[in-house]
């Protein structure tokens, strides 16, 4: 009953417009007073939640992803991947997708992604001829991969709250981030096909090309270092994190020269907000996970799940039906604080391995960004790229379609989540 | 003319975003000041994990009122978005009190916490916990007054809204 009313009361203050952190202390804060629970709770969990080290990850990727913003990377790499196979019908729907898997090595989040990248590559395909809804659409589906692919706020947040290990489950997101490219590279080769996409008119030379690939190697070493520094032990998430921020800092200052002491400054300001906005909510919704473990939710929910079924793919799938339609009302982040505590303990009692369920959890809470009410890719994209809401809506539908096709394949295979990591950790 | 009330707190807000961002450079340093002890002088320095999560709660906390006086906090606003500016301002309002009642709730159990928890000391820098949780209180007072600034900014009347309530 505490945590239905916590819920409803949730869901209330959360559709008024208030902040979600507030709404989630408030809903909490209220029924711990109501049930006469002990008061200090509230300030202890929430401070106590914060107070971690694999959560500081977060503000590292958020720094290092705002440097290399700073310093031109993004309009670098976009060059870079577009002379390399922008000439084929339909190329800059590919290079979109390429250029958000190399931009996920370096950032860890959807709308980040969108923010950097999407206004280059709108423009351009408006430019080239592409439609709007094309645009829009590979634009908001290739940003699904920034959360999936390490480095990963979403992914250190989930393993946080599932307390599981960040690494690990980084590296468990390499080879699904690698499938959701495929299938979206084969939907744009369909379209290309069928409705005789356009093909770039970039001129490529041996100087130019030289050129590009100098100016575009530091920014492709990012995530091969960050990646290959966690794959050896070298170092844990949070300093793969740190160690980022150095090296965005020394491109920036001594590759690309553009990053001055007023934009470092306004990098580390950006960093500051968008890592209070997103780790207050961590902070708050460990409360609200814990009127949920005083109901004891967590352990009806995982017997109700056992009851329903002891298959594991059967319950991933009622799980995938679930957090799609929790991400279509809910923000990613929230959804993995409140869902987590309450799916993650019967899948894991069916069988279900911790890191493949972090990688669908995350991935069928990203496809939410795309659908309304509460996408935020659909609003970020028509205000970035100044293209109706209706026709982003209408850009975004068959993409979806795709990303469910490839949640299908991850969910039901789930050795392309578990493969990676198994190997380099044993 | 902003009231000297406002400016305060402006500039209240202006010096903890500072604060913010000299915590997250200072996170920064002591995270490869880790890796460097470790990894080239081969030894564990186990203050500097202590020191950088104390560094990450202040980016958090001191940040936190700054959110709100930009109103960028995450939230939904599709719905209020539906209503008429009246209507609007109204939930705003509301919105306004259940902030400054978020912020109050917690600096009393923040209150209440601390009367135990005050005896003790951090494990490894063995920093009184008072100072440790200093941030977080400082941040939910700054909280608080942002939030009744809003409030009665929100009440004071802008002359353009009864145009938009007109039938």
């Amino acid at each position: 009953m505490m945590s239905l009313i916590a819920t409803l009361l949730f869901l209330l203050l959360m559709g008024m417009g208030l902040p979600v952190a507030a709404a989630l202390g408030l809903s909490s804060g209220a029924v711990i007073i109501w049930y006469d629970l002990p008061m200090a709770v509230i300030a202890q969990r929430t401070v106590n939640s914060l107070d971690s080290s694999p959560l500081l990850a977060v503000p590292m990727f958020i720094f290092a992803a705002s440097i290399f913003n700073t310093a031109g990377i993004t309009q670098h790499l976009f060059d870079f991947i577009r002379m390399l196979i922008g000439r084929i019908r339909g190329g800059l729907g590919y290079v979109t997708i390429l250029t958000h898997l190399v931009f996920s090595g370096i950032s860890g989040a959807a709308l980040a992604d969108i923010g950097a990248l999407g206004k280059i590559q709108i423009n351009m395909m408006r430019k080239q001829g592409y439609k709007d809804e094309f645009s829009a659409g590979i634009c908001m589906a290739a940003s699904t991969l920034g959360p999936i692919f390490p480095p990963s706020i979403p992914l250190v947040i989930y393993a946080t709250t599932a307390e599981i290990s960040p690494v690990r489950l980084m590296l468990a997101g390499i080879i699904p981030a690698l499938v959701i490219a495929v299938v979206l590279m084969v939907q744009v080769a369909i379209i290309a096909k069928r409705v005789g996409l356009p093909v770039d008119t970039v001129v490529v030379t041996r100087e130019s090309f030289l050129r590009q690939t100098l100016i575009a190697l530091p920014a492709i070493l990012a995530p091969v270092i960050l990646i290959s520094g966690m794959m050896a032990g070298i170092f844990g998430s949070t300093e793969a994190a740190g160690i980022t921020v150095i090296y965005a800092i020394l491109v920036g200052l001594f590759v690309y020269r553009k990053l001055t002491f007023t934009n470092f400054i306004a990098s580390a300001r950006e960093t500051v907000l968008a890592c209070a906005s997103i780790l207050l909510i961590v902070g708050v919704s460990e409360l609200f996970a814990w009127v949920l473990a005083i109901d004891q939710i967590p352990m009806l929910a995982a017997q109700s799940l056992i009851k329903l079924s002891s298959d594991p793919t059967v319950l991933l799938l009622i799980a995938n039906v679930i957090l799609l339609a929790a991400g279509t009302i809910l923000e990613p982040l929230p959804a993995i604080l409140l869902l987590t505590p309450i799916l993650a303990p019967g899948l894991m009692q069916a069988g279900v391995d911790p890191f493949h369920l972090g990688i669908v959890v995350v991935l069928n809470l990203m496809i939410g960004l795309l659908t309304p009410p509460v996408g935020m890719s659909l609003y970020m994209v028509s205000n970035i790229g100044r293209i109706p809401l209706d026709r982003v809506m209408a850009g975004a539908v068959p993409f979806i379609i795709s990303l469910l096709v490839a949640l299908l394949i991850v969910t039901f295979v789930p050795a392309i989540s578990t493969w990676l990591p198994n190997v380099l950790m044993k | 003319m902003t009231h000297p009330l406002r400016k305060l707190i402006h500039w209240l807000c202006h010096a903890a975003e500072w604060i913010a961002i000299l915590a997250l450079i200072a996170a920064t340093s002591l995270i490869m000041a880790q890796i460097l002890a470790r990894e080239l002088f081969v030894t564990g320095v186990a203050w500097t994990d202590e020191a950088a999560r104390y560094a990450g709660l202040t980016v958090i906390f001191m940040a936190t009122p700054v959110l709100l006086l930009r109103n960028e906090h995450v939230k939904v606003d599709l719905f209020l978005d539906m209503l008429s500016p009246r209507r609007r301002r109204m939930v705003s309002f509301g919105n306004d009190l259940l902030m400054i009642a978020f912020a109050a709730m917690f600096l009393i159990a923040g209150w209440q916490f601390l009367q135990r928890a005050a005896r003790f000391s951090t494990p490894a820098i063995g920093m009184p916990n008072l100072l440790f949780y200093m941030p977080a209180a400082i941040g939910m007072i700054l909280l608080l007054l942002v939030a009744v600034d809003r409030a009665f900014a929100t009440l004071s009347p802008e002359p353009n809204d009864k145009a938009d309530d007109a039938p």
